[in-house]
């Protein structure tokens, strides 16, 4: 295999193209099909190969690589517009030209191309780290346009003049000079650029229909089938953080309200229909608090709630929300920013004490056919006590006392899927015990459902929020009892009250304990990992959140005046002229710093030297003027005083020499008057 | 050529000033070139990205690739700004040779200056660095040039460091502080081929013979343009480092009178160029002449200068273009 020398100049401009292109993309390589990422490698490598020797690609053969890349990301994505069929394209093509770059402007444009590759990847990410990350690939976009500019200028040079027979040989940019004018246009710039950040009016997206992303893995669905999987993922990923603004509940009663799934089929927990939209009955007994959720993008419809809302829900900014009777907060889209609302509630409440309405009983009964074992214990318990209270406490004694056991791994159960766990496996989770506990008490002709969210949390001291995470996903079930209205009831704390009160982890029997879950005591990580969970929250808030809201929120703060419209731009103007001016009049003295004569410099130590001793040359005396005085005040140095002004006069005024120069330096070191 | 003209503000036109000159403020232009133009376009695209998907980073990152266009335009700006500029004498050469205007650039800061070029109607110019407190030769290219006078005139410097998006420039004419214009001199061709000297005007025709018959050898001297290369002393050339000419005496007795109507070539251009071969091989033959051409006559006449005056006259026939 021939070497490939990586210093020819001919290779130099490509280096300062592919370089830059693989930083900003190898994120981009994460979220790509494989045969994408490969083909661009593939691509690199042929085009450094090819200007090695001089080759050049034939024009149907960049056609064909073309359509095939189309046909590709068709056949991946279904399309070659938009966020994802779109990059995957332009990332492909990125590629291809690599194998055809012949000009100035065809590196120039690529670039620009990088530039948008690097701005649509915040589309995937947005975390911090990626954002430190793309800051040095902004960087070495912005230094290969500036070894770009200084390429070009050999380039044309050569192709400009024919008749000139050796173009004189340009130096390649070189490394460390362009690199830090990279460094410093970034740097200065950046006052500029978080100026726009902060005052740049934010307009509340979208301008046209979002696409659907990918799905999210989330901890929750809007179905539930317990039985059918085996294994529950679990995952560190946050679904949502809470400030308190009152003192914060104790964590076994944080049931953060998801998704009720009204109706089963045998197998599966959904709802199946809408519940009619009737306003909430209910009743608040007690424990206000307020508290406001920043809940992550899970590109679902639903909305957390921790209690029953005060009065009404806040609107969200571009959203169309409702809540149901069963307080089941639902938006109309699929939430896919990140999203803050606050709420003031009451802890505890009593919903609809005063009845439920003939739909709404019968379809809390309504149970499939099948499970016989479950209806006819649940039979038992309702023939054995007339007061539903007393049959739900029957129902979780029995949990209790039997020998049921709280695993993530629980065995598959079989048609009759409740019997089978009642009765045979009595191994699995949250939702095999919601599950089973909502059918015994339908069986049982007590009005139940099955209520989907998250439980508990875990406190980040340092920041004083709560975090919720995927893994604290939660499924319990909700009876309707006579003046009581819907009553929470939690089979699993029943079986692991661990669960509830110290967190998933606690709950698990010492097998199946996982290594990379957080544990609030146990784990040494812990103040770290709060802590970068706080920077994170700080960067979510501040940063990713700053949408219209916050900006005028934070801009009224400075100023009211500011918060407008008008404000803004003002601001903007103002504020923006005046950096470009600070950095003009910066910019400008730096220039006229004329470089000191090294003579003058020398003469100018050796007049501070007598000046010490009393001897001080007048403004408008001339050196051999000042020499002769000096001598004649200082008789014993006359020797010294004289040679040096000859020297240094002979320096500035006849021809400067190198040793005279040195000559001078050592004298006026050595003069001690 | 990429810029042909750069333009100025109509009412400033540049006129012509001494050398040298210092480049300010007022003097300079800048644009956004059309490179930049595409970035400006590629922000906008980027910032309704950024609106419609609602992503923070984007409208940041937007926003500082827009701060370092603007950051970049003071650079670009800096980059020419405090410039010295003084026209240099050039060269006379012939046509045919590479005709270089010369500007000599002195760089007073403490600032190194990246990528500076010249503009001008009919020449190109290689982009050149100029160090820290350093001068730098910016040299003009002239394309095809023809014979006779050319002044540098009105010309062009620019610089799009440090990222091609925006154009700085400047129009300027220069003389020098005699208020003379620069510019360089294109003597004519040589003709290529070496046709012998006219017989000389009253030398005896002994001498001439001789001359024919070949004179003695009397040394070497570095090659000329225009020595015909009959006379190149090939086996000495080969070991030195120059091409070197072989010298004869004996000519002195000879007045070489050149004149237009010996040249056997018609055309007036071709007779210059004939013309000039013979000015050139007199003068390495070291054989004093005079020429003869309508309208003006240089009397006999040996040496540097009279071969420079005999070869102005020769570039200036016809008044092409005539300073002086």
């Amino acid at each position: 295999m021939p070497r490939i020398d990586l210093n020819t100049p001919l290779l130099a401009p490509l280096l300062w193209l592919i370089l830059p292109l693989a930083l900003v993309l190898a994120p981009h390589a994460l979220d790509l099909p494989i045969w994408i990422s490969l083909s661009w490698l593939v691509f690199a490598m042929l085009s450094v190969f090819s200007t090695q020797r001089k080759k050049t690609w034939s024009g149907g053969m960049k056609m064909l690589l073309s359509l095939a890349g189309v046909a590709g990301v068709l056949l991946q994505y279904g399309t070659v517009i938009g966020p994802q069929g779109g990059v995957a394209l332009l990332v492909f093509l990125s590629g291809a030209k690599l194998l055809e770059i012949q000009t100035t402007r065809d590196r120039l444009g690529l670039l620009f191309v990088g530039c948008f590759l690097l701005v649509a990847y915040f589309l995937n990410s947005q975390s911090l780290l990626m954002a430190g990350y793309m800051v040095f690939a902004a960087g070495a976009l912005v230094a290969a346009m500036i070894a770009n500019v200084q390429i070009s200028a050999q380039t044309s040079a050569q192709k400009n003049t024919p008749s000139s027979p050796q173009p004189s040989p340009q130096p390649a940019p070189e490394l460390r000079a362009t690199l830090g004018m990279a460094g410093r246009l970034l740097v200065q710039a950046l006052p500029l650029a978080l100026l726009l950040f902060l005052l740049f009016p934010r307009l509340q997206g979208p301008l046209w229909g979002l696409p659907q992303q990918g799905t999210a893995q989330t901890g929750l669905s809007d179905r539930m089938s317990p039985g059918d999987f085996g294994q529950l993922t679990l995952s560190d990923e946050i679904a949502f953080r809470v400030e308190f603004s009152t003192p914060p509940p104790s964590p076994s009663a944080l049931y953060w309200r998801g998704p009720v799934l009204w109706d089963f089929d045998g197998r599966t927990w959904q709802t199946r229909f809408a519940v009619p939209t009737t306003p909430v009955r209910g009743e608040a007994s007690g424990q206000p608090i307020a508290y406001a959720i920043t809940l992550e993008p899970h590109r679902m419809r639903w909305l957390f709630l921790l209690g029953l809302p005060r009065e009404r829900l806040p609107s969200l900014p571009n959203m169309e929300t409702t809540l149901g009777p069963d307080l089941q907060w639902m938006s109309k889209n699929p939430i896919n920013q990140r999203l803050r609302y606050q709420i003031n509630a009451d802890l505890d409440y009593r919903l609809e004490p005063d009845g439920l309405s003939a739909a709404t009983r019968n379809r809390t009964l309504a149970l499939p056919e099948g499970n016989p074992q479950a209806r006819a214990l649940a039979e038992q318990w309702a023939n054995q006590r007339s007061d539903a209270q007393a049959i739900v406490n029957q129902a979780l004694a029995h949990f209790r006392k039997e020998a049921f056991f709280y695993s993530l791994k629980p065995p598959l159960l079989g048609e009759n899927s409740v019997d089978d766990f009642l009765f045979v496996s009595r191994r699995g989770f949250c939702e095999h015990y919601a599950s089973a506990f909502v059918v015994l008490m339908r069986a049982a002709g007590i009005p139940a459902r099955v209520v989907t969210g998250y439980q508990g949390g875990e406190l980040n001291p340092l920041g004083d929020y709560w975090i919720v995470r995927q893994r604290d996903a939660h499924a319990w079930a909700e009876v309707w009892l006579p003046n009581l209205g819907w009553t929470r009831v939690d089979p699993t704390a029943a079986v692991a009250p661990n669960r509830v009160e110290r967190g998933l982890n606690a709950a698990l029997p010492a097998g199946e304990r996982q290594a990379g879950l957080m544990n609030l005591n146990a784990n040494w990580l812990m103040p770290l990992r709060q802590r970068w969970d706080l920077i994170n929250n700080q960067w979510n808030q501040w940063v990713l959140g700053y949408n219209q809201d916050r900006q005028r929120e934070f801009l009224a703060r400075l100023n009211p005046f500011l918060s407008t419209w008008q404000g803004m731009a003002w601001g903007l103007a103002a504020a923006g002229g005046a950096l470009l001016l600070i950095a003009s009049l910066w910019a400008i003295p730096h220039l006229a710093r004329v470089k000191r004569d090294p003579a003058s410099l020398l003469y100018t130590r050796f007049c501070l030297k007598l000046q010490r001793h009393g001897i001080v040359r007048g403004d408008a005396e001339g050196a051999a003027d000042f020499a002769q005085r000096a001598a004649q005040l200082r008789p014993d140095m006359a020797k010294p005083i004289h040679l040096i002004t000859q020297l240094y006069l002979g320096l500035r005024y006849d021809r400067a020499e190198a040793d005279k120069l040195a000559q001078l330096k050592q004298r006026v070191n050595a003069f001690k008057p | 050529m990429k810029f042909p003209a750069l333009p100025y503000l109509p009412w400033r036109p540049p006129h012509l000033e001494s050398s040298p000159i210092q480049l300010n403020a007022r003097r300079l232009y800048i644009l956004p070139t059309r490179a930049g133009m595409v970035f400006a376009l590629l922000l906008l695209g980027l910032l309704v990205g950024a609106i419609n998907y609602g992503l923070s980073l984007a409208y940041l990152f937007t926003f500082w690739f827009a701060g370092v266009a603007v950051v970049a335009m003071l650079h670009t700006q800096r980059n020419l700004f405090g410039l010295r500029l003084s026209a240099k004498a050039s060269q006379p050469v012939f046509a045919g040779e590479s005709a270089r205007l010369l500007l000599e650039a002195d760089n007073p800061s403490a600032l190194k200056r990246f990528r500076i070029g010249l503009t001008h109607p009919s020449g190109v110019c290689e982009e050149s660095d100029i160090p820290v407190g350093g001068k730098t030769d910016l040299a003009l290219q002239l394309i095809n040039a023809e014979r006779g006078w050319h002044a540098l005139g009105r010309f062009g410097i620019y610089s799009c460091y440090p990222l091609g998006l925006f154009r700085c420039w400047s129009v300027l004419e220069l003389s020098d502080s005699n208020a003379t214009p620069f510019g360089v001199l294109i003597y004519p061709k040589p003709a290529a081929d070496a046709l012998p000297l006219p017989a000389s005007v009253g030398a005896d025709s002994n001498a001439a013979a001789s001359k024919t018959d070949g004179d003695d050898f009397t040394g070497l001297r570095v090659y000329q343009a225009g020595d015909t290369p009959r006379r190149i002393a090939w086996k000495a050339a080969a070991r030195s480092q120059h091409l070197l000419t072989k010298q004869f005496s004996g000519q002195q007795g000879a007045t070489l009178q050149l004149s237009w109507s010996q040249a056997p070539e018609k055309e007036t251009e071709a007779r210059l160029s004939r013309l000039t071969r013979w000015v050139l091989d007199a003068h390495a033959a070291s054989l004093p002449f005079s020429l003869t051409l309508p309208g003006r006559e240089i009397g006999k006449g040996i040496g540097e200068a009279h071969l420079r005056l005999c070869l102005e006259a020769l570039a200036r026939f016809g008044n092409p273009d005539a300073k002086n």
